[in-house]
């Protein structure tokens, strides 16, 4: 078949398509019809159950119990995270010496793997050889039991991902920082204003759109957390690290009830939109939309 | 004066906060290292530095454990669905960027809104698919999937449409098919965006998690983030095995990304910032 400049594009983009479609459109279809049903192993057909699967979730304590954490999660790392990037963003665009040093340690723990960075996480905060609790040993504290108090456990979660990941947002941030032209500075400088009346009135205001756009991606992936409480603390201790994902994974692969897991699937994702949607109602103006 | 002195002691305390800042951030990687080096009675030691370093841990590794064959099983699906996923994206992103067909912006904004949908969506299914393909526990189950990247080609028609069009116009007077000037003049040209989309999908495959522990069955097959998260649910995980394979998994992400910084903080500014 010879290709002409009139259907070349659609045999370039088939490819892409026949995966696409195999690996992404279809399975969100197919997902959503196993929600209304229960499977009952690979031979055997589906029962049709309608919506008993999202009704039964709306019961669970333990689903309930997932929201609860996963949102508390969300608000805390988002927040505390994004508040770390823009003042070490802010800090290193005064390009003071050393700055490319300082971004590059900044931005090391973005590149490791999650499951790597939960692992030595799980060991710096063991109980007995954790090098948190020798520390504070040493300054004359005592120890915490980071993973397995229950009211711990959660607030290590925050640590780990506040450390995974703040270096990703700074280093976004510092881009944006270096998109605001420098003559805004100057002007304001002329007129006498300190540096910090420049930040909050120019600065920032000129920086929100990026600001908002790493609160949406960090919320969005916060939202959906797995890899790390599965390797720090396995969704304990009682269930307080066991976000959404660690639940759906729990329903559907450890109990195969694979036809809640989609229910469970599509409830993540409306909750991931409804975020979604929330932010840009809520910053929207300001962030530039609309 | 004043000033002059107010300013040098604001300095001070910033570098202070940034070299805190740092310490704390590196130290996790250090106290990996070190800890990989240790025996396992000094793992308790409260100390900065390593008495006895010791391979011991990485010799255990890789002989008590199915480690290399983790390494291998990683390394093969990450370069393949690396492939795959650079063939699919540029020659659709091409198709995208410079060429006019019908559909054109409804599939385009499909795969745009297929970024927004949690992968969590998807996962179900596709483990019913595979396991009735009998390609549950292959290389395949990893290779395939996201080799239709909406990422990938998202990057790819955002810098192919930068592309002067004369080149093509030109390249087609003189006679090359439509397939050559994709391989003779694209390819080449883009070669900086094909960088950062390597760099992204490599490290994506390699340090993925979920997949792998979900389809991977047998522990021959396990890729490395699953073999060490199988190690560490042990009562009484061998922390010193487990950083040495922490430590060699991380090596290759770390040697991608300080060669090719760059392309790197470049591929992620393209969305935030250009909008």
């Amino acid at each position: 078949m010879k290709l002409s400049k009139k259907n070349a594009p659609y045999i370039f983009i088939a490819p892409f398509f026949m995966m696409f479609t195999a690996f992404s459109l279809v399975p969100i279809f197919y997902s959503a019809w196993l929600s209304f049903y229960r499977v009952q192993g690979i031979l055997r057909p589906p029962k049709f159950v309608g919506v008993n699967n999202y009704l039964s979730l709306l019961q669970l304590s333990r689903f309930l119990n997932s929201l609860g954490i996963t949102f508390i999660y969300t608000v805390s790392h988002v927040s505390i995270m994004i508040i770390i990037a823009l003042i070490l963003a802010l800090v290193l665009n005064l390009r003071l010496k050393g700055r490319n040093f300082f971004r590059l340690a900044f931005f090391l723990p973005v590149i490791t793997s999650l499951v790597a960075a939960a692992i030595v996480f799980r060991l710096l905060l063991s109980y007995d050889m954790g090098l948190v609790n020798l520390i504070l040993r040493w300054m004359g504290f005592a120890r915490y039991d980071w993973l397995t108090d229950p009211k711990l456990a959660l607030p290590s979660l925050v640590i780990l991902g506040t450390w995974r990941w703040f270096g990703f947002h700074m280093v976004i941030l510092l881009a944006g920082l270096q998109n605001i032209s420098a003559e805004l500075y100057d002007a304001a400088k002329m007129d006498g204003a300190g540096w910090l009346q420049v930040t909050w009135y120019i600065t920032l205001p000129l920086l929100f759109p990026v600001i908002f756009f790493c609160m949406v991606i960090s919320v969005i992936g916060s939202l959906q957390l797995f890899d790390e409480p599965y390797i720090l603390t396995e969704g304990g201790p009682a269930d307080h690290t066991r976000s959404i994902a660690m639940y759906l994974y729990d329903t559907g692969f450890l109990r195969f009830r694979l036809g809640m897991a989609s229910a469970i699937g599509y409830v993540l994702t409306i909750i991931v939109f409804i975020a979604t949607l929330f932010q840009i109602r809520i910053l929207g103006k300001q962030a530039g939309f609309r | 004066m004043k000033k002059k002195i107010a300013i040098n002691l604001s300095l001070v305390g910033i570098y202070i906060v940034l070299i805190l800042v740092a310490i704390v951030t590196i130290t996790p990687f250090y106290w990996g290292v070190i800890s990989s080096l240790r025996e396992y009675s000094e793992l308790f030691d409260p100390k900065v530095w390593v008495d006895n370093p010791t391979v011991e841990n990485y010799l255990r590794l890789f002989t008590t454990t199915l480690f290399p064959r983790w390494l291998l099983n990683s390394s093969v699906i990450a370069v393949s669905h690396t492939l795959l996923v650079l063939f699919f994206c540029s020659l659709g992103g091409y198709a995208f960027a410079k060429y006019e067909f019908r559909g054109k912006g409804i599939l385009f904004l499909v795969i745009l809104g297929s970024m927004m949908i949690p992968i969590w969506v998807g996962i179900i299914p596709m483990f019913i698919w595979f396991a009735k393909l009998r390609l549950i526990n292959t290389y395949w189950v990893l290779i395939l999937p996201g080799s239709a990247n909406a990422f990938g080609i998202f990057l790819m028609r955002q810098y192919i449409q930068g592309i002067p069009s004369e080149m093509m116009d030109s390249a087609r007077i003189d006679g090359c098919s439509e397939f050559q000037i994709y391989y003779k003049i694209i390819l080449p040209v883009i070669k900086p965006v094909l960088a950062t989309l390597t760099i992204f999908t490599f490290l994506f495959s390699w340090n993925n998690f979920l997949a792998a522990l979900i389809f991977m069955v047998t522990e021959e097959m396990f890729t490395v983030p699953v073999g060490l998260s199988a190690l560490v649910g042990m009562q009484q995980p061998q922390y010193g095995m487990l950083m040495a394979g922490t430590f060699i998994s991380v090596i290759p992400v770390v040697i991608i990304f300080l060669r090719m910084q760059k392309e790197f903080v470049a591929g992620l500014t393209l969305g935030a910032v250009k909008g």
